[in-house]
């Protein structure tokens, strides 16, 4: 009796704290294996409606696309309905406990409220950040700092680039990301791929001068340092965020006639494209491809996939459309500028999910692609190359913005380079195949814009000339088409399976308005579209290949030159309406928090020079310059130290006379290399041979290379000793 | 002649005589005859049996429906409680939950006293990071007046190898033995600690997944947190 009085004594006690206004619900996706992030409901605190509440969503929702196509290991972001953490204080330990069980390494969540302060009225915007694991094992702290909540004030919303900035968190989620994933991997024993994070991280907290975050992970850091283990790296495949609420095209073409393809027949135009591709090196495009049932071209060498943009529902049912829109006349920009590789095949794919096929998400539609997962018609083949580019419109105050993704592979392949300098084989590998374009403003009359060019593209013309006879391309039907020929913007279709066949108008640039000015992203695609096809044309044939086992054709220099100028476009132009994040340090204008769009086209375009025989000194040491650049943004990054210095070594021996005075800084930046991504196999080797190189005897080697100390050399020999102790 | 066979036949007739004498008198005196007025023990109760029965068929016919009440009563208690119960249960598994409301109904659901015990464990080993904590507190408030009936059932959990519940609900356990002091857990205290003794580094994780159900996996984070509450819990049961 005196234990129920004492039970039912607590319980009152419990109920007696009155209905909660924390509303911290469970979040259901928390029981799915693999890190994760929780992003929970953005709430509204004081009963005013504040024009944040979007504003932040889009932001954390655009912040944690991007962290996950960047981060560099498997990370699920799970949106938790309804979850409304009050405070900081509202994650006690029995919760933490389990969702650190639960591999949750970050839970974000934000309130929005319009203040009073000095007679004046502030919107405030309040971000909330768990990092999950540091809140668990320091709970005994006074101050357990896995918890806070940052706030932002504004005074108006008239400035949208402001807000943006303001709340804009991509630098400062990935870093968090990257500390409560370091951390748990470090409570988890598994060192290797803890220090990646962790050294991922305190680089993030530098270039957000954040010192004392950066010093206190890199005490963190010391004990894992000590630690190696030698398991194999994981390797990053997977992505995404679901674009969400792409409308179907319904409307925008003339009338005409609408010539209907049945699935049947559709596949046997893919089949028949396919075909023509592997034996002609032709061109193919296919636009209203469902994206439940995607499809590439599989004799293609590379193709390039688009999925429609997302759009905020706000803009309504019409303006929904443009996300469509925007992806077809990004699919036929594309066609027209990869047409000169040969081998090509664009596809546009469109959200079906409302006439019963599946969510159109970048990951689902890579995985049936990459025939991880059953629904493609055709897939990729072994060592083929694809292009996934996706993206989404988001509302700032009156402006949108809008941002691109870009993932590029060959399947069943690495993407890495390997290299001969003075009789040593080095190798380098690329970084990261996938990153966040930096948000562009685009405004309501560049929707507009789109509508109407879409218009404008979607004719089947008798002749390139827009005032000749056309018919529209039929609606929400798949057409399936190869490129006969490419004249000035125009493409000569030919349609398989009984559609139409004529001209269509694949770009339209006018003065005002350019596809390719609003997204200087496309360059970059195209350029990489360039280096996949020249790899995959290079590549050496493989047991169990289809029988034309390099489509098309040995691509030549001249697809090197053309991915070279394209990529080099995109360098010159990607600041064109970018709204990059002020992180508040020297980095900010350069990099904003979208380090990697800068990184990954420099590295693309290093290879591309590599890729060359005959590559000039020059051209070697821009390279490995701006790699350096890239190194400054992401000096975390193992491979891109390793590609900085084969770029150097590989000058040194085109020209010796630019050779580096010194060759003791390129075993240090191996050396740092290592440091940060211990089971980073190419640079381990990579170190093995420089030491080698610098061993050498004279003569064998770029004789600068080769001029070392006494001391020196006793380095050099103590460091191979011990990379030759460690075997492999 | 025949007055000599005369005297010896009289003489064995004598002779007879005395010896009857003799074991008449050795036998003792011959017995009286019954006496009518006095009555022994089985007359007693023969006598008593008639006035007694009735006594004792009411009595043991009280206990007998006394203790078919009884039952009947807690058959009835625990179909109440079942009843009473049920809505807290569902309470505390709605979607809408919050940490308050599920502390409030899982303490609730642990002043039905025993009956509680079966779905809060239950609970704490199907729930989330709301429900369990909630659950496990429960539990603790129950074993503070019925440690013994609390405890069983958390041997049964950390004496388990076969996969039924997760490293989470073998951690509440130890933590719910430990404070609760339950003594029946030392001689399964001794085995959990040799288990985890055996899983020095990751690539030993693999002797544990028979052990845990897999739905929250283990690692080395979670290794050093089970050994950490079962010091606690060696702690405070003492030797």
């Amino acid at each position: 009796m005196r234990g129920v009085t004492v039970v039912l004594s607590l319980a009152l006690a419990m109920g007696a704290a009155g209905p909660a206004e924390a509303q911290l619900r469970p979040c259901s996706g928390v029981t799915e294996p693999g890190l994760k992030i929780l992003l929970d409901d953005i709430a509204r605190s004081g009963g005013a409606p504040s024009p944040f509440v979007d504003l932040l969503t889009a932001r954390l929702e655009a912040n944690l696309e991007q962290l996950r196509v960047e981060a560099g290991l498997t990370v699920k972001v799970l949106r938790c309905a309804k979850r409304l953490p009050g405070s900081p204080a509202a994650f006690t330990r029995p919760l933490v406990q389990d969702l650190n069980a639960r591999q949750v390494v970050l839970e974000v969540w934000g309130t929005t409220a319009e203040v009073e302060a000095d007679g004046e009225t502030y919107h405030e915007a309040s971000i909330g950040y768990v990092l999950v694991p540091i809140r668990f094992h320091e709970f005994a702290a006074a101050q357990p700092p896995g918890a806070f909540v940052v706030p932002r004030r504004a005074k108006s919303l008239a400035t949208p680039d402001d807000l943006v900035q303001l709340v804009d968190q991509a630098g400062a989620l990935a870093a968090y990301a990257a500390t409560g994933a370091g951390t748990r991997l470090a409570r988890a024993r598994q060192y290797d791929a803890a220090r990646v994070q962790l050294c991922k991280a305190q680089t993030a907290w530098r270039a957000r001068h954040d010192a004392g975050r950066a010093q206190r992970l890199a005490a963190r850091l010391r004990p894992a340092a000590g630690r190696r283990h030698r398991a194999g790296r994981a390797r990053r495949r997977g992505l995404q965020r679901p674009p969400q609420g792409a409308a179907r095209e319904r409307g925008g073409v003339v009338p005409g006639r609408t010539p209907v393809m049945q699935p049947r027949a559709v596949r046997c135009a893919m089949v028949a494209a396919g075909l023509l591709l592997a034996t002609r090196g032709a061109q193919a495009g296919a636009v209203n491809i469902a994206c439940s049932a995607p499809i590439v071209f599989s004799g293609a060498a590379v193709n390039v996939v688009v999925l429609p943009y997302s759009v905020p529902p706000e803009l309504g049912a019409a303006s929904r459309e443009v996300g469509t829109k925007l992806a077809a006349l990004v699919q036929q920009e594309l066609l027209l500028a990869i047409a000169k590789y040969g081998s090509v095949g664009a596809v546009q794919l469109v959200d079906d999910a409302g006439r019963g096929g599946t969510e159109c998400t970048p990951e689902a539609v890579l995985a049936k692609l990459l025939q991880q997962r059953p629904g493609a018609r055709d897939v990729v083949g072994p060592g083929r190359g694809l292009v996934l580019v996706w993206g989404r419109v988001f509302r700032s105050g009156d402006a949108l913005l809008l941002q691109s993704f870009v993932q590029f592979l060959r399947r069943d392949a690495d993407e890495t380079l390997a290299a001969t300098v003075a009789s040593q084989p080095f190798s380098v590998r690329l970084g990261a195949q996938a990153f966040a374009c930096v948000p562009r403003r685009v405004s309501m009359s560049d929707l507009a814009s789109v509508a109407e060019q879409y218009a404008r593209t979607r004719v089947i013309h008798d002749a390139p000339d827009e005032a000749s006879p056309g018919h529209p391309v039929p609606q929400d039907q798949p057409l399936p088409y190869w490129v006969q020929a490419a004249r000035g913007d125009w493409l000569q279709i030919q349609s398989q399976g009984g559609g139409p066949s004529g001209w269509i108008l694949a770009r339209v640039d006018r003065a005002a308005w350019s596809l390719r000015t609003r997204m200087p992203e496309l360059s970059f695609v195209e350029g990489v579209t360039g280096y996949l096809r020249y790899r995959v044309g290079t590549a050496r044939p493989q047991a169990g290949d289809l029988p034309a086992q390099v489509p098309g054709g040995r691509p030549g220099a001249g697809v090197l030159d053309a991915a070279a100028a394209a990529i080099a476009a995109y360098q010159r132009e990607w600041r064109e309406g970018a709204v990059i994040a002020e992180a508040g340090g020297a980095s900010a204008p350069a990099a904003g928090g979208q380090p990697l769009a800068i990184a990954v086209p420099a590295q693309v375009a290093a290879f591309v020079t590599l890729l060359r025989d005959d590559a000039a000194g020059v051209a070697l040491q821009e390279a490995a310059a701006r790699i350096d650049r890239a190194v400054a943004l992401l000096p975390h990054s193992a491979d891109l130290r390793n590609l900085s210095v084969l770029l150097r070594l590989r000058a040194a021996a085109a020209s010796p006379a630019a050779a580096p005075a010194v060759a003791m800084p390129l075993v240090g930046e191996l050396q740092a290399a290592l440091a940060a991504e211990p089971t980073n196999g190419t640079a381990l080797a990579n170190l093995r041979s420089l030491c080698r190189l610098l061993l050498a005897a004279p003569g064998a080697a770029p004789p600068r290379l080769t001029t070392l100390t006494a001391e020196e050399r006793d380095e050099v020999q103590r460091q191979l000793d011990a990379l030759d102790g460690l075997g492999g | 002649m025949s007055s000599g066979a005369d005297v010896g036949s009289a003489d064995l007739a004598a002779a007879l005589e005395q010896r009857i004498a003799r074991l008449e008198a050795k036998e003792g005196a011959p017995p009286r005859p019954p006496d009518p007025k006095r009555r022994d023990k089985w007359d007693i109760l023969q006598l008593l049996i008639p006035l007694v029965t009735p006594v004792v068929v009411g009595v043991v016919g009280f206990g007998l429906k006394d203790s078919f009440d009884r039952s009947l009563r807690r058959e009835e208690l625990q179909l109440s409680n079942v009843r009473e119960m049920r809505q807290l249960l569902v309470d505390i598994q709605a979607e809408a939950v919050t940490p308050e409301s599920a502390q409030a109904t899982a303490l609730t659901i642990a002043a039905f006293g025993r009956p509680a015990i079966g779905p809060l464990v239950t609970v704490l080993a199907t729930g989330d990071e709301i429900r369990r904590p909630a659950a496990e507190r429960a539990l603790r408030a129950l074993g503070l007046t019925d440690a013994e009936a609390v405890c069983r059932p958390l041997v049964g959990i950390v004496d388990n190898r076969n996969g039924r519940y997760t490293w989470l609900t073998h951690l509440s356990a130890w933590r719910l033995a430990g404070d609760l002091e339950c003594g029946g857990a030392r001689a399964a205290l001794g085995r959990y600690q040799a288990l985890l003794t055996s899983v020095a580094s990751p690539d030993q994780l693999a002797r544990l997944e028979p052990v845990f159900d897999p739905s929250v996996p283990a690692d080395m984070d979670s290794v050093g947190q089970l050994r950490a509450e079962l010091d606690r819990a060696q702690r405070r049961m003492g030797p």
